[in-house]
């Protein structure tokens, strides 16, 4: 065990993984930051040039990406009031009343470090829990395995919140997809028309980037968001580095946000914007002045930021140790890392324990390199803000292109992501959630392989779910994950909404 | 278009395809024993649940439809999302022949145009400049081979 922590972090160590992780959290930043790109598009149109890569040097500067996206989102929140990713959406509420009153450098700097602080304490989590839990899995049989399947689809129903029959129409198109090729267990070809093309399936991949990335940059060119010219961006930063006054004033929302974070990473589809909120609300609450929360307080920063960031390290608990994914950024990290042949869960820690420990390593060194960097080159990187859209739209157009068709070499994957283009479009258009598509375009498989084989051992015998401890508790989970997102969430987001209309008036 | 008529639309579709699918997945062999799952088996499920969760579609899209009366329909053409689509349609149609460097500069001039570019000399510039370094980049530096033309 030891053995491969240090051999994981000599890996996470090497100059190369290094320099890869860096270049990550660069593009992290420069992603997290332009508003309208998400994290999922980022790595989507970085995937490609992970291809011939090494899977620890692809999979570092992917979490660098991950990490430092985070980050990113907060400094167009803060400069301009536009979140550039939704966990943003609360730093925006301090943030940028420090821009106003003349201290954008300051909040920049509150956000960075609280981000830090916040992806350490995710960090440590991921250390100590992803291990214990990898053992915990070990013990699972099918019937348990499909029951945690389908405990993860139930992340579905966090991204309903307007309509559940969308939802679950958007995750029945994407089992259905996954059915096209070959039968996991016997072989069969399945709904392939003779199409030799069709019968490896369709790269979860290569749907991905037609789902996300097609209706983006059709989206934005068709209703481009007003530009950002750079004297909006002239501003000093002379003080970045915050004081020791301001780093006492933030150790209590930090210490709020990064265990809440943490937290609600590990659970499927709670995400960064609501850890924001929460912390956000918690920090208010605990304050000895609450009436400073929304006029320009540091403590506001500090609390979403270090939460969103914690939500990184949180996300990739179950990813890593279950194969479960938390968020749509870790479910394309699952397809990344299928990419190489590396297959995440439980046997991962035991076949190539050095590479799990190599991937939570690249994920501390990628929260150090977005501390630096980040402080060291804010002013050079907003400059970014100001790309023109006619260069940057036509690039990604370029990247998904590329992404699609390095997966296989294959015309025909380019073909495939038009056609997934054309379906995210369609579901935008129709007010269709596309990320229980994405969810369920990851865990159908299993899903499949699972309940069959169970079925198959019971002789078809249904009990069999109820009777495995295991299997009867992530049904519960799943049960309780689904009344939670119907009833509970949607229930605290109306009194929030009567909270914040109340305060307006 | 109203939602709850584009529900309605929707859910037909829906509903159709599902039928289809489940049409194909039954006559898929199942080559399983006397309760065990044979191939058709996860497809036949998806397929019920499609038909199922269409038909909830249609009845809130009717319901919703009643409550506030037929809005007028008028279908907007999203002229320039067409265009859009159809240039990368184009882009892939032609890239097994002309290859990505020649497909991609022009297509990356329309794209470009198409977002909001009007100076000319930044539309050739960028579209020279972003696919010949793209296209080098993946070959040399990632050992990527992106298509070529097919006469070179």
């Amino acid at each position: 065990m030891s053995g491969d922590i240090a051999l994981g972090f000599a890996q996470a160590s090497q100059f190369a993984t290094l320099i890869a992780t860096a270049i990550g959290v660069v593009l992290g930043l420069i992603v997290g930051m332009i508003p309208g790109m998400t994290i999922s598009t980022g790595i989507i149109i970085l995937l490609p040039m992970t291809f011939s890569l090494d899977p620890d040097l692809s999979i570092a500067m992917l979490l660098g990406l991950y990490v430092a996206g985070m980050t990113g989102g907060s400094f167009s929140a803060i400069l301009l009031n536009i979140p550039g990713t939704p966990s943003a959406s609360a730093t925006a509420l301090d943030g940028y009343p420090m821009t106003q009153n003349g201290a954008p450098g300051r909040a920049l700097g509150v956000a960075i470090v609280a981000s830090f602080a916040g992806g350490m304490i995710s960090f440590s989590c991921l250390y100590f829990i992803s291990p214990l839990l990898a053992n915990l899995a070990l013990e699972f049989r099918a019937v348990d395995l499909f029951s945690l399947v389908f405990f993860g689809l139930t992340v579905i129903c966090s991204f309903c919140a307007k309509s559940l029959v969308k939802g679950l129409i958007s995750a029945a198109i994407g089992l259905m997809i996954v059915t096209v090729g070959q039968d996991p267990m016997m072989g069969t070809a399945r709904f392939t028309f003779g199409d030799a093309d069709l019968l490896s399936g369709i790269h979860f991949l290569t749907a991905m980037i037609g789902l996300f990335a097609v209706p983006q940059i059709v989206e934005n060119i068709v209703n481009p968001e007003p530009g950002i010219t750079l004297s909006r961006l002239r501003m000093k930063f002379k003080n970045v580095f915050p004081k020791l006054q301001d780093i006492k004033r933030i150790l209590l929302p930090i210490s709020i946000g990064g265990p809440i974070g943490s937290f609600l990473g590990v659970l499927p589809g709670a995400g960064g914007p609501i850890a924001a909120f929460i912390s956000y609300d918690y920090a208010r609450k605990v304050n000895r002045r609450p009436e400073d929360f929304g006029k320009g307080t540091p403590e506001g920063i500090a609390a979403p930021e270090s939460a969103n960031n914690a939500v990184t390290g949180g996300a990739l608990i179950p990813m890593m140790t279950l194969g479960i994914p938390g968020d749509p950024v870790t479910a394309i990290l699952i397809g990344a890392l299928l990419v190489h042949g590396l297959a995440p869960g439980p046997m991962l820690f035991i076949e190539q324990a050095d590479f799990a420990y190599g991937l939570i390593f690249s994920f501390f060194w990628a929260n150090i390199f977005n501390l630096f960097i980040a402080l060291a080159g804010i002013s050079l990187l907003i400059k970014v803000l100001a790309t023109p859209r006619a260069i940057l739209l036509p690039t990604i157009a370029l990247l998904c292109v590329i992404g699609s068709y390095a997966l296989r070499n294959s015309f025909f994957d380019i073909w495939v992501m038009l056609g997934f283009g054309l379906i995210g479009l369609a579901m935008r258009w129709l007010n269709i959630p596309v990320v229980p598509l994405l969810l369920a375009l990851v865990l159908g498989r299993p899903l499949e392989e699972h309940l069959r084989v169970t079925l198959t051992a019971s002789q078809g015998d249904l009990t069999v779910f109820f009777t495995s401890t295991y299997s009867l508790v992530f049904l519960t989970l799943a049960a309780l994950s689904v009344v939670w997102s119907l009833v509970i969430e949607p229930r605290r987001e109306r009194a929030k909404q009567c909270r914040i209309a109340e305060g307006t008036k | 278009m109203s939602m709850p008529f584009k529900n309605i639309v929707a859910g037909i579709v829906l509903l159709l395809f599902g039928i289809a699918y489940g049409w194909f997945a039954s006559d898929l062999p199942d080559r399983g024993a006397i309760n065990v799952p044979g191939p058709p088996f996860f497809p036949q499920l998806i397929a019920a649940m499609i038909v199922c969760l269409a038909a909830v579609l249609i009845s809130q899209g009717a319901v919703e439809c009643r409550k506030s009366g037929f809005q007028s329909i008028r279908l907007a053409i999203p002229v320039k999302a067409i265009a859009v689509l159809a240039l990368i349609a184009v882009f892939i149609a032609l890239l097994p022949i002309v290859g990505f460097l020649f497909g991609g500069i022009p297509f990356f001039a329309m794209l470009m145009y198409l977002s909001g570019a009007n100076r000319w000399g930044l539309i050739a510039l960028g579209s020279v400049a972003i696919p010949v370094v793209l296209f080098y980049l993946f070959r040399d530096g990632f050992h990527i081979l992106l298509p070529h033309a097919s006469w070179m």
